[in-house]
């Protein structure tokens, strides 16, 4: 009875994916959603949390490199395609039905993919070949557990993915490596996502700082927002938290670049 | 009469503030030490170099875009900002409003940074209250 319901609800969604008609394109590439690489990323994962009929995502940025993915009820099920420069990082995405286990291949795919330029555009389109048999997909919620993991990734120094788990709580946080691709942001997202493009250039520009250091700004005009930037061992670190949470988040930061130096 | 004042205001924080090395009350538009202490007799170059790592941390053009990024418009210049590495904090605050006046102060030991701008903003306050 379950199975028959199963079955009946897959045809449902299919008869009507075949007869909702994808929606135009609005330029060349298609349509624009992101024109900042601050946000690209997270336009990237709202399509595909936007997308519940099963539809090929192309994004695309003003250099013609472009990504496309295989997406149904809101997760990546396959990726379809990808250009020649993001090559050695298709490498490690399995080219058939993706799942759970593949989330951190595929979060570092699409983290190459917005580094690559400012202008993201968006093309949707019916997919030509019928969705794999029993599918499991990977959602943004494990992408986003993805990026939690990677504070433990062997590229954080121990001390520093210690104090950002205390720090997550109390602040939005973005940890970029030194080109300042992310690899994990936590708390808002507008507030993480932004920050973290600055930090990495700020420490580039700022190299006479040493490579082991933290900065804290507090302006009087937001007294509630404290800016906290902090690099160890080539990770940068950016934080934006309340002023009740300032002495914590910098002494654990300190902390944490005084052991990595 | 003033410069005595600074001078008694500068001693005083000093002795409040543990691992307080040095304090310097400076004109960050000019990039002058106006006064200073420190537990140890510093050469000039020292506190100049104090002096001019308050003007590029508190008037950072990068600080402005990281601000920017943070607040989503343009920003002001900060009135409080730190800097720590391995050895040493630096911790540079200026009234609200009062752009060219700051203290300048470098620790060696863990602080309580909210405590600390409180102790340096009375300081100042006091210190600009005599001067103008």
């Amino acid at each position: 009875m379950c199975s028959e319901r199963a079955d009946d609800t897959s045809r449902f969604m299919q008869a009507i994916a075949a007869l909702s008609a994808a929606p135009e394109p609005v330029s060349e590439y298609g349509r624009l959603i992101s024109s900042d690489r601050r946000n690209a990323f997270e336009a990237i994962l709202l399509e595909i949390t936007e997308t519940v009929l099963r539809r090929e995502l192309t994004f695309k940025n003003e250099n013609g490199e472009q990504l496309t993915l295989d997406v149904a009820e809101r997760r990546i099920l396959r990726v379809v395609d990808v250009c020649k420069s993001l090559g050695s990082a298709r490498g490690d995405v399995p080219s058939q039905c993706l799942a759970p286990e593949h989330s951190g291949e595929t979060l570092r795919l699409l983290q190459r993919f917005q580094n690559l330029a400012q202008d993201i555009f968006v093309r949707i389109r019916l997919p030509e070949s019928p969705a794999p048999a029993g599918y499991t997909g990977i959602s943004v919620r494990d992408l986003r557990a993805a990026m939690e993991e990677t504070v433990s990734d062997t590229r954080v120094p121990e001390p520093l993915a210690r104090a950002l788990e205390i720090c997550r709580m109390h602040a939005s946080v973005a940890v970029t490596d030194a080109s300042g691709g992310i690899v994990a942001l936590f708390g808002k997202e507008d507030e993480s996502s932004a920050l973290s493009q600055v930090s990495a250039q700020f420490f580039e520009l700022n190299q006479k700082n040493g490579d082991n250091v933290v900065h804290l700004w507090r302006w009087s005009s937001h007294p509630t927002k404290i800016v906290i930037l902090a690099k160890a061992n080539g990770i940068c670190v950016s934080l934006v938290t309340s002023h009740a949470h300032m002495t914590e988040c910098f002494n654990q930061l300190r902390r944490a670049v005084c052991q990595c130096a | 009469m003033e410069h005595v004042k600074i001078s008694e205001e500068l001693s005083a924080f000093r002795e409040r503030v543990p691992g307080c090395s040095v304090v310097l009350f400076a004109d960050l538009s000019t990039g002058m030490v106006l006064a200073s202490n420190s537990a140890e007799k510093m050469p000039q170059e020292q506190l100049d170099a104090l002096c001019m790592d308050a003007c590029e941390t508190l008037s950072n053009v990068q600080a402005g875009a990281v601000a920017e990024a943070a607040f989503d418009r343009e920003m002001p210049e900060p009135d409080v900002a730190f800097r720590a590495d391995g050895r040493l904090i630096q911790c540079f605050v200026r009234l609200p409003g009062e752009l060219e006046e700051a203290l300048c102060i470098a620790l060696a030991e863990a602080v309580v940074p909210e405590e600390l701008v409180d102790e340096a903003s009375g300081t100042l306050r006091r210190i600009l209250s005599e001067t103008t």
